[in-house]
């Protein structure tokens, strides 16, 4: 099984570095979500993981080896990361871009194997993609590049998938769709999902255990049914927030600021 | 999908074998090139046929080839489907060296060589310029590239004009890319065919890669390898064919978007029909420079900036090009 390990892990870019070191385990099974605010590093947090930004200190460990040391093709076959954007500058169509994230499980001699096309057409249709797959991407509006995104990430099969804000653009039905396809990935095939979302009822709703990273630099990590507590949010976005609570759901609501302050 | 492949591979194969016939039998004479093969033709016209026509042939087919391919492999290098050895003033540097050799009154074997290192040189400066620690911004890269053309440009203009008159004539032929300064073109062809060769292994990777250097690597590509591999393909294929036939525009621009409107993205597909395309473009405008105003002959590059420039306007208002 998938598990992730971040020993005294302090990340950043150039001379910029994050917080305090954080160290935790994550496994398959388990539904991670990251919650700051903007530029707080939560897009760099999951670049570090995904080996695409070099640690500024401590290590990340994928089922028990350094992620800098795999060659990234074996990484690739374990680990996947959807970016925060995607770059659609050449008109591949929507089942070739999809196709690109078998490249990991390819051998150099052998373009594409049955498994392939299995696996591709299984990622569109999760992301509802089928009737568009020969479309180019360029001609797709934001929301179903995202999905092309998506459903490319999904296609890699990774036991581990890190996402930075997948469903932002996304309306609500594909949004709620994919949400409950990355839970089945979590709950039935026990692969460890780990996204960051600025949403925080889709956090409450579908999290097992969040990362909170404050304005000031700390970092917190653990069950999102003990971390989700209103004080530790309003502290988070430096924001007042409401609580609902419907049955045993609660819901957020942003309040108002008082902006003479 | 398969069958729309094989079907335009197969338009291009015809083309280049039409673009090839053409330049063998059309020229201030006609020559039927089969009766040169079955020995039925006058030993003069079948000097021109192997003397003249045959490298010249020969130079199109593979310096067309060339560019087509080096204008994809710049394109996804720098993400960017505005990239081209002339846009980016590879052929620039090369022109520079060149002109430098002959205001030095070198022999055409220094000329050629100058060329093949000031092009590699201009490469190596765009992307040592235009790249920071690792990281490459396709835009810095093409805005470097652009820049640094301007600026061969300008040290062009410096030497034809300090320039002795008696060179003056020589600097300006080669500032025109043309194909008749060669008559033993035949490495060429094992350039062509090394690149494409390389290119088939890399193409895979080069969809990838073409989606961004982050994306590639999260996908499972050692991007600094495969980045490295493609610019040492460019390089030598632009090096190539500015040694062969001086600055020649727009073949890598036009060619790999003309190609990936009719055949999509992929560079299994984009890199092999580009360079077909590009043979049989530079092949055909070069025909055409011979015989249009016949016996005086054009320089092909004149041609091809005049056929390239208003073709890629069109292109740029009607399909979009995306930078």
């Amino acid at each position: 099984m998938t598990m992730l390990q971040l020993d005294s892990l302090v990340c950043g870019r150039g001379a910029s570095r994050l917080g305090a070191p954080l160290s935790l385990q994550a496994q398959g099974g388990e539904f991670w979500m990251i919650l700051g605010e903007n530029g707080v590093g939560k897009s760099t947090l999951l670049l570090t993981l995904a080996g695409l930004l070099p640690p500024l200190s401590g290590r990340v460990f994928l089922d028990g080896i350094d992620v800098a040391r795999f060659p990234r093709k074996l990484l690739a076959q374990r680990l996947g990361m959807l970016l925060q954007q995607s770059d659609m500058t050449f008109p591949f169509t929507v089942r070739e871009a999809v196709s690109a994230g078998r490249y990991a499980h390819r051998k150099p001699w052998h373009p594409s194997a049955p498994e392939d096309g299995a696996a591709v057409d299984h990622a569109l249709r999760a992301c509802a993609l089928t009737e568009l797959a020969g479309q180019s991407v360029q001609r797709l509006s934001g929301g179903e590049q995202r999905r092309v995104a998506i459903a490319t990430l999904l296609a890699q099969e990774a036991g581990a998938l890190l996402l930075d804000e997948p469903v932002n653009p996304l309306d609500l039905r594909h949004q709620s769709d994919l949400m409950a396809h990355f839970r089945h990935l979590v709950c039935s095939e026990r692969r460890l999902v780990m996204m960051s979302v600025h949403d925080l009822n889709l956090a409450a709703r579908f999290a097992d255990r969040v990362i909170l990273m404050f304005p000031d630099g700390s970092v917190e990590a653990g069950a999102a049914s003990e971390l989700l507590t209103r004080s530790r949010l309003e502290a988070l976005y430096r924001h007042p927030l409401h609580e609902i609570r419907d049955q045993d759901t609660r819901f957020w609501v942003a309040g108002e600021r008082d902006l003479a302050d | 999908m398969v069958r729309r492949t094989t079907l335009i591979f197969f338009l291009l194969l015809l083309l280049d074998l039409a673009a090839f016939w053409l330049a063998l039998s059309h020229g201030a004479v006609t020559i039927d090139p089969l009766a040169g093969w079955t020995g039925h033709l006058p030993d003069w016209q079948l000097t021109i046929l192997e003397q003249l026509r045959l490298p010249r042939a020969v130079a199109g087919m593979t310096v067309g080839a060339m560019l087509g391919m080096a204008g994809v492999l710049m394109q996804v290098l720098l993400r960017n489907p505005l990239a081209e050895p002339y846009v980016l003033g590879i052929s620039g540097g090369a022109a520079v060296a060149a002109l430098g050799a002959l205001l030095l009154g070198l022999s055409s074997f220094w000329v050629s060589g100058s060329a093949f290192i000031g092009s590699l040189i201009s490469m190596f400066m765009v992307f040592l310029l235009g790249g920071r620690q690792g990281e490459t911004h396709s835009e810095r890269l093409l805005l470097t590239g652009v820049v640094v053309a301007a600026g061969w440009g300008s040290m062009i203009s410096f030497m034809l004009a300090v320039g002795p008159d008696q060179s003056l004539r020589g600097m300006l032929f080669w500032l025109m890319g043309d194909l008749s300064r060669t008559s033993a073109p035949w490495w060429s062809i094992g350039v062509v065919f090394l690149a494409l060769a390389a290119g088939w292994v890399m193409a895979p990777a080069l969809d990838l890669l073409a989606r961004g250097d982050q994306q590639a690597a999260a996908l499972g590509v050692e991007i600094h390898r495969l980045r490295a591999s493609c610019y040492v393909t460019a390089s030598l294929l632009t090096a190539s064919a500015v040694t062969l036939a001086g600055p020649i525009g727009f073949v890598g621009l036009v060619v790999p978007h003309l190609i990936r409107l009719v055949s999509g993205a992929r560079h299994r597909v984009l890199l092999p029909a580009s360079m077909l395309a590009g043979g049989a473009l530079l092949t055909l405008a070069d025909t055409l420079a011979r015989t249009i105003i016949a016996p005086q002959q054009l320089p092909v590059g004149v041609l091809t900036a005049m056929i390239g420039v208003p073709l890629f306007l069109y292109l740029l208002r009607h399909q979009g090009v995306r930078g």
